[in-house]
């Protein structure tokens, strides 16, 4: 149900004020729930576009370090090369981006640009294992590799610049590739700062997302046993039964909680008693870091990178328009 | 096999402008701007920012082919004022409103007293290095350091030339 529409892009009880102040009044923003690793906050007042542009900054746009070369010394195990390289690439690093400068293709490897890590693995037979064993945890040692086992070479003042918070992957517990005895890996990889839109890899969240706020209008009173079924169609707590002047009415307390199941739609007494629509410009964010930035850096430095995008139009379009100028 | 690498998608080549400027010939104060390594995030917001604007006749965008990496916007206006100055507005009413987001942000992460990791990390940093695009163009990572984000660009407003 789409809430009418006298002319595009407007909906109804939207802000349609032009002047930058009463723009600047409708805007809010609340946080909900911020964690080290996930926060949830509200956006009310902006039109979607500039909420979807905040969400494909946070997706793309905002550098981080990954694993982007992989030299090979020696590979025996069973996992191709390019494979396991590109296992390697997706490990999420705990490197903050903001201390290491871009590399392009033609520059050298710096202690300012890339950090190294080593990966030594080398699976043999555990000879204290019982004879009647399946487990392959208990038959072989290193049997599998997990991330835990990459090893940071730091280089030039990297120790020092790194001291209390040593570069390494975010998770110990992620498993890399898996061997058997008398199979090696040897390999030194490079990290370096991209952005999502060059390759997932470099993407901050592991995801964000936004919805828009459910709104449940009641057009006419839903009461007595209706107003039971009407409460149990919806998830718990969005709505109660009010007792009005001796009468148990539905009405509707939070619907925050509500997962649009749209199940009220399937009974036939509640035909032209509800409707249900979203609030067009009330936006509720969620947006989960993969643990190399903080949730709430991450949300700054999309706005950030935003006003950087439009100032960037902006003295281009001075450009354009000088050079346009001296053409004719 | 006849797909562009990655980073053309935010590598701006050599001589290329970033924006260029073309006349429609049948619309009577209409021009087309071609945003090049741009996608649908900056022009999105563009159009919508043009359409709040009352002189604003015509606005809109399109991305004519996924693997081209730019945007063709097109703006017309009625006669009291042009495109370009419509742009101009545009683009900067964006970055204040982004700024005002952003300093609504902040004061909430500020009240709820976040770890003040993020504000001092700001501050000892020397650059932050560029926003995520290698922009052959601006390779000065000092001056992107100035963010301003807080709203405060309103002093930075229209170029004279």
């Amino acid at each position: 149900n789409i809430s009418g529409a006298e002319f595009p892009l407007s909906f109804d009880g939207q802000e349609l004020s032009y002047s930058l102040e009463e723009l600047k009044n409708a805007l809010d923003i609340k946080i909900i729930h911020l964690t080290p690793t996930e926060i949830e906050f509200d956006l009310i007042g902006v039109d979607a576009s500039i909420a979807n542009a905040l969400r494909r900054i946070l997706l793309a746009e905002i550098p981080t370090m990954a694993i982007e070369t992989v030299y090979m010394i020696n590979n025996t195990g069973i996992v191709q090369d390019e494979i396991l390289a590109h296992r390697l690439g997706l490990i999420p690093i705990m490197a903050d981006p903001d201390f290491f400068s871009w590399k392009r293709p033609e520059d050298p490897p710096t202690d300012e640009n890339t950090v190294v890590f080593k990966l030594l693995v080398n699976c043999t037979r555990n000879l204290n294992a019982s004879p009647d064993e399946t487990d392959p945890n208990k038959l072989y040692i290193d049997s599998s590799v997990f991330s835990s086992q990459l090893i940071w070479d730091p280089k030039g003042d990297q120790a020092t610049r790194f001291a209390d918070r040593p570069i390494k992957p975010i998770h110990d517990d992620i498993l890399i590739t898996k061997l058997r005895p008398g199979q090696t890996i040897n390999c030194e990889m490079h990290c370096q700062k991209g952005v999502g839109k060059d390759h997932a890899k470099f993407s901050p969240v592991a995801t964000a997302s936004y919805r828009l706020l459910p709104e449940i209008q009641i057009l006419q009173d839903i009461t007595g046993d209706d107003a039971e079924l009407f409460r149990k169609c919806f998830p718990p707590g969005v709505v109660e039964i009010v007792n009005e002047g001796g009468v148990r009415k539905a009405k509707v307390v939070n619907a925050r909680k509500d997962t649009v199941s749209r199940e009220v739609l399937r009974h036939k007494e509640f035909e032209g008693k509800v409707r249900l629509t979203r609030v067009r410009d009330h936006f509720i964010f969620n947006v989960e870091s993969t643990g190399a930035i903080t949730p709430e850096v991450l949300v700054s430095k999309a706005l950030d990178v935003l006003i950087e995008k439009c100032n960037i139009s902006k003295d281009a379009l001075a450009k354009a328009v000088k050079s346009d100028m001296s053409d004719e | 096999m006849n797909a562009p690498e990655r980073y053309e998608m935010f590598t701006l080549p050599e001589g290329v402008r970033k924006i260029s400027i073309v006349k429609d010939p049948k619309m009577a104060n209409c021009l087309q701007f071609n945003i090049q390594r741009e996608d649908h995030t900056i022009a999105n917001i563009l159009r919508y920012q043009l359409l709040q604007n009352p002189l604003v006749l015509f606005a809109a965008y399109r991305s004519p082919h996924p693997l081209e990496y730019y945007v063709e916007l097109k703006v017309q206006t009625a006669p009291k004022t042009t495109p370009i100055a419509v742009m101009r507005e545009a683009i900067q009413s964006l970055m204040v409103e982004y700024g005002n987001i952003r300093s609504a942000f902040d004061a909430e992460i500020y009240r709820l007293d976040a770890p003040a990791g993020e504000d001092s990390r700001r501050s000892a940093r020397p650059a932050y290095g560029g926003f995520g695009a290698m922009d052959t163009q601006s390779n000065d990572f000092g001056s992107s350091g100035d963010m301003g984000g807080r709203g405060g660009r309103n002093d930075d407003v229209d170029i004279d030339f």
